[in-house]
């Protein structure tokens, strides 16, 4: 069946922003304007239909809503595709799909990275340092096979790279620690990899089991272990074992003075604080972990309950 | 879902359980299609390894690389013994021309995946937690099919767990949870294992556009 051709009067409304269509439009004659909301200005913004240019293609192929008003401003004639109807049109038409492939992972990208930056990710935008990162992250996560191959793919691309040293040295890092790792799982002993993703999936109880388990072993190393001794303070803390968890951070600032993570220590010993009902402590350690906190997030929950916290004390 | 693909058998490859295809950061020139098993997307964010997708066969990934000949933006890791067709650009384009079925599936999954991105960016910027965290109950709902609103009680099974809720909202996981845990005893949803029941969906929507009505008059002072 052929596209319906549809006539508009002028200031009439082909679709609004949050219709769901299912139709994709090529304006044949006239002018039709999209109006919509810039994501990154909050400014709207209206884009002028060239004739012969594809409109709703995204919402009707995708099965979503319209993102974007189309007003139409002089009468004008507009063919009107079912899905279907648009895919028979481009099946005929591999230029076109390969044009549209390209315009659409443009804005994919695009947006990708808009969202990218608004999670203060800290992706790196150096592709080199990036890939290295990754290696390094696997390894400290105690999953060696990644790590492994991510630094062989490192050496792959870049065999004369800035951070060269650095892979070999992790992969003889890497050498030295999997025989001892070896023994660990002989022994049911999890890694430090398997017991965070269990914090991560809210497993408190069982991720402290296994980092009790595997401080107390030789495979940990000496550079695992100021991490260990904190997520066991964290677990502490997430089974509402306050006292128990303000002691075990207060120990590790104590033994490890330049932690690399203090900012996170001295924030959960804030909310440990706070939970107990000592206020002072609580203010204390928040107010000190906020001007540390590299994690936004973090960073603002800590500054959300600094204002509660002296809120409290005007009522 | 492709029925001519046999002529492509000769670029199957094979991946082991927990095989890395790609990293991100790797300069990609591949793209790749799933004849069996699954893989997963992963990033590392902020320190943590995040799962952004689970990918079954007859999907694709690793396409954005071969259009734009930039790095990987994310991991691939098979989570069983996976057989993958690998295309590079040359057998891409003849993949595509033969095949514009597989051209249309990819515009339809960019499609998809441009409007998820730009309502994960709304809900990043807005700034009130608990707004944020019904927001991403309205977009997981959104990737639902349609109800028939005759029959639309409001009720929505959303397919996801409280770190899955987390990570679309930008927010920590241990903050997540006490907000989850808030709206659980305002018995606006129900919270299981690996999904969360969602009992009225129209009332998260008033809820998220009173928040951003709220934004919109502080931020216009």
């Amino acid at each position: 069946m052929p596209p319906k051709a549809v006539t508009y009067n002028s200031n009439s409304i082909v679709y609004f922003k949050g219709d769901r269509s299912g139709y994709v439009y090529v304006l044949k004659s006239g002018q039709i304007s999209l109006s919509y909301t810039d994501l990154q200005t909050g400014q709207e913004v209206h884009d002028l239909i060239k004739t012969g240019e594809f409109f709703g293609v995204k919402a009707a192929l995708g099965g979503y809503i319209h993102d974007e008003t189309a007003t139409v401003l002089v009468e004008s004639q507009v063919l009107q595709f079912s899905v279907a109807e648009f895919e028979e049109l481009v099946s005929r038409n591999k230029r076109l799909i390969s044009k549209m492939l390209r315009v659409f992972s443009t804005q994919l990208r695009r947006i990708h990275n808009q969202v990218q930056d608004l999670m203060a990710s800290e992706t790196s935008a150096d592709p080199e340092l990036g890939l290295f990162e990754v290696g390094r992250y696997y390894q400290k996560e105690g999953d060696p096979l990644k790590a492994r191959a991510a630094f062989e793919k490192y050496l792959s691309y870049y065999p004369r790279g800035t951070y060269v040293a650095g892979v070999q040295k992790a992969m003889n890092e890497l050498t030295t620690s999997s025989s001892k790792r070896q023994t660990a799982l002989e022994e049911d002993i999890p890694s430090l990899f398997i017991c965070r993703k269990k914090m991560d999936r809210g497993e408190y109880q069982d991720a402290y089991k296994g980092l009790s388990l595997l401080y107390r072993h030789p495979s940990l190393t000496d550079e695992e272990k100021p991490e260990t001794e904190m997520l066991l303070g964290i677990c502490l803390f997430q089974l509402n074992m306050f006292k128990d968890a303000a002691a075990q951070f207060t120990s590790l600032v104590k033994k490890y003075p330049r932690h690399g993570q203090l900012d996170v220590i001295c924030y959960y010993l804030g909310l440990s604080y706070r939970e107990m009902g000592d206020r002072e402590k609580a203010l204390g350690f928040l107010t000190k972990s906020v001007t540390m906190l590299r994690d936004n997030q973090k960073k603002g929950r800590a500054s959300e309950i600094l204002q509660e916290l002296k809120a409290e004390a005007h009522v | 879902m492709f029925e001519d693909l046999a002529v492509f058998n000769r670029f199957a490859c094979t991946f082991q359980k927990e095989e890395v295809i790609f990293f991100e950061h790797e300069p990609g020139d591949r793209f790749y299609l799933i004849q069996k098993g699954r893989v997963k997307i992963v990033k590392i964010i902020g320190n943590l390894e995040k799962i952004i997708d689970i990918l079954n066969p007859g999907e694709f990934f690793g396409e954005m690389a071969i259009l734009e000949e930039a790095p990987r933006t994310a991991s691939i890791i098979a989570l069983e013994e996976c057989t993958l067709l690998e295309f590079n650009r040359e057998n891409f384009a003849t993949l595509v021309e033969g095949n514009p079925q597989i051209g249309i599936s990819l515009l339809k999954i960019f499609a998809r995946r441009i409007y998820d991105q730009k309502r994960r960016f709304q809900i990043l910027t807005l700034n009130d937690l608990e707004g944020k965290v019904a927001d991403v109950f309205l977009l997981l709902s959104e990737m639902l099919p349609p109800v028939d609103s005759f029959d639309d009680t409001g009720e929505r099974v959303l397919e996801a767990t409280i770190s899955d809720i987390a990570h679309w909202a930008g927010i920590p996981t241990d903050e997540c949870s006490r907000i989850l845990h808030h709206f659980q005893e305002n018995r606006k949803i129900e919270i299981e294992p690996h999904r969360i029941k969602v009992k009225n969906i129209n009332e998260m929507k008033r809820f998220v556009s009173s928040k951003w009505r709220l934004q919109e008059m502080k931020d216009s002072g």
